[in-house]
């Protein structure tokens, strides 16, 4: 039996970029072998995926020397609708994987494509369906899916194309625990089907039982190479310096049930809000207590600790960028109250007081330098606190570069300079880490104990365990829009 | 009072197509979309650009919610009259996740095989109906009654 996928020595450089993203691969895969890809962000992951789905070299262009035969095909010498039926993808970002806007549309789009006869299509879509339990998806609209519902369609509709090889490029970054469980099925299942697996992934933990050989990567070079006994005896620290996410997951060290203190701390009061409206005339009905089941948030009194990093977590849809969003002030329609030092924010108020960095962080860079952003917060524009703020932030040399021109984590940082020229006192983040590496969510871990050090109350949604290791004080567990618990971490 | 009736009239004129168009983006699936326009052998480069214009809608209005968002907690929504400025902080963030997410999205179609030199099939079955003959009949004749009426008599 040949192998299924041989890269011979492959060098890459994409076009326009200064170094090499492969340098010198070789990789053989034999045909049912699950292969998990590590290694840290810019390791030349997301490459190797590319260079066997073959969008290396017909869709993003660069230099490429090297070889690359997927089942004895030269990827570099077909068109890529050839491989189609050979080699599946999924992305990591659910939002823009989707071509059509209904779920069912969506599963037959690539069978479609490939001029399968539609009675077919019907039946691998059914069987499909049954496979992987959809039933209850069909006939909605992706954009109505929750990221791990999105997910399992881009899976299925991968699948409905019955490739050999099953590619998937950071799968779980937008998932949380149990989608992620999900996922972990589904790849079971193709692995029990005899495909041929590869994973390009930073969350490790829920794949050890699934490989059969761990490839490390660093720097367009595969480093070395485990088997999966080796990988799952990889100790913390040896996966911490290596800048991999551990491969077991922390367990939760809760302390205690955090009972609330007026003096000190930041008072959350009668925070209810719902997507749904009662229907009025005239005047809007406030949201209360009473409304119940409808109420998509539901928190009566709620005390922060001021200065201290929150972690708020819970399920996809349970409510927490709800939460956040109140928090700040961007739903108009809730009815809460934010109390610090006697002081009693309403409405518009909120505003003011708390910034939000946003889970997509280009949303919200508007200017054309790092400056102008951050003095656009400002309302008296001083130029000497500005510099002040980016050199706490180590941003002070790329004052005059233009936002949009720095990496994922810099970006970051300049909406963080700019919530701190707000006079921000609360500090909300929609899940910051994720698609990070170990090395930079512990960068993002040491920013928000830095910030939460300076005075500022730090609130983070997050999927991470390991996040919340590193950096929160306590842990916001939200269920239904309701607070399942607060409490404070052991040594956090 | 002649600009009044002017405007009106272009009022008039453009709505009915801006429903029309607005009804057909709302209620056609893309899946539809692309194989009632293979029936009527429009080429594919033709078909396939429409499609995405048709699948971005949704996407740009996600997009411009968020940017509008980040906007009110910035404070910035009127960018202190400054209209150009606007006009710039809504535009510079949409055109670039536009540009980053038209950019993933082919990727991923590609990889499915859109594009490909195979004759595409669809699971609709799209067919004429007694009642599509019955409107078009209705329109054909309400339309040459109108053009015979005002041109050639």
């Amino acid at each position: 039996m040949s192998n299924i996928i041989e890269i011979k020595n492959a060098v890459h450089k994409y076009k326009g970029a200064g170094n090499e993203s492969l340098n010198g691969v070789s990789l053989s895969v034999k045909r049912g072998e699950t292969i998990l890809l590590c290694g840290a962000s810019g390791s030349g992951k997301t490459s190797v995926i590319r260079l066997i789905n073959g969008l290396i070299p017909h869709y993003y262009k660069g230099e490429l020397t090297g070889e690359v035969r997927v089942k004895d095909i030269d990827v570099g010498s077909v068109e890529l609708y050839e491989l189609a039926g050979i080699v599946g993808t999924v992305f990591q970002n659910p939002r823009s994987q989707f071509f059509s806007v209904d779920t069912d549309g969506e599963i037959v789009f690539g069978p479609e494509n490939i001029g399968i006869p539609p009675d077919e299509i019907k039946e691998r879509k059914n069987t499909i369906v049954s496979q992987m339990d959809l039933d209850g998806l069909l006939g909605r609209s992706l954009f109505a899916l929750s990221g791990g519902e999105k997910q399992r369609i881009a899976c299925a509709s991968v699948a409905a194309l019955l490739p050999e090889i099953i590619l998937l490029d950071e799968p779980s970054s937008n998932l949380d625990r149990e989608a992620i469980l999900k996922l972990h099925d589904i790849i079971c299942e193709w692995k029990k089907q005899g495909k041929t697996i590869i994973i390009s992934e930073h969350r490790l933990w829920y794949l050890t039982d699934l490989v059969d050989r761990v490839i490390y990567m660093k720097d367009g070079r595969k480093e070395c190479e485990w088997t999966s006994e080796e990988f799952r005896s990889l100790s913390y620290e040896q996966t911490s310096t290596l800048k991999l996410r551990p491969t077991r997951l922390a367990e939760h060290r809760i302390d205690e049930v955090h009972t609330p203190d007026d003096n000190d701390g930041i008072v959350l009061k009668d925070f209810f809000f719902s997507y749904q409206h009662h229907p009025y005339i005239l005047w809007k009905r406030k949201y209360t207590e009473a409304d119940g089941d409808m109420l998509a948030l539901c928190i009566p009194r709620l005390v922060l600790p001021r200065g201290k990093v929150i972690g708020v977590t819970g399920r996809n849809g349970a409510g927490k960028s709800t939460f956040l969003r109140c928090v700040c002030g961007l739903e108009k329609d809730c009815t809460g109250v934010i109390e610090v030092d006697g002081e009693e924010y309403k409405g518009n108020r909120r505003i003011g007081l708390s910034y939000m960095v946003m889970q997509d962080v280009n949303h919200q860079l508007f200017t054309d330098s790092v400056q102008a952003e951050v003095m656009l917060s400002m309302n008296d524009k001083d130029e000497e606190h500005c510099h002040e703020i980016l050199d706490s932030l180590g941003l002070l040399e790329f004052k005059d570069t233009h936002p949009m021109a720095l990496s994922g984590g810099q970006k970051q940082r300049v909406a963080i300079a700019s919530a701190i020229a707000a006079g921000a006192k609360i500090l909300l983040f929609d899940e910051p880490t994720s698609g990070l590496d170990f090395a930079h969510m512990e960068k993002v871990g040491e920013l928000l104990k830095q910030l939460a050090a300076a005075g500022s109350t730090v609130l983070v949604s997050t999927h991470d365990p390991e996040l919340i290791d590193l950096s929160c004080d306590y842990e916001l567990r939200i269920k239904h829009g309701r607070v399942e618990y607060f409490s404070s971490l052991v040594g956090g | 009072m002649a600009f009044l009736v002017g405007y009106c009239s272009i009022i008039v004129q453009f709505l009915p197509a801006l429903i029309t168009a607005w009804y057909v983006v709302r209620t056609t699936k893309i899946d539809e979309f692309i194989s009632s326009m293979q029936k009527m052998h429009v080429p594919d480069g033709i078909t396939i650009s429409l499609a995405v214009v048709m699948r971005f809608f949704p996407t740009i209005k996600e997009e411009y919610c968020a940017i509008q968002d980040a906007m009110k907690m910035r404070g910035v929504m009127l960018a202190g009259g400054n209209v150009a400025q606007m006009v710039e902080f809504r535009m510079i963030p949409l055109l670039f996740s536009c540009v980053n997410i038209g950019d993933e999205l082919s990727a991923a179609a590609i990889t499915r095989g859109l594009g490909g030199k195979v004759k595409r099939t669809s699971v609709e079955t799209l067919k004429f109906s007694a009642l599509d003959y019955v409107m078009m009949i209705c329109f054909t004749a309400a339309a040459a009654v109108f053009v015979y009426h005002k041109y050639f008599k």
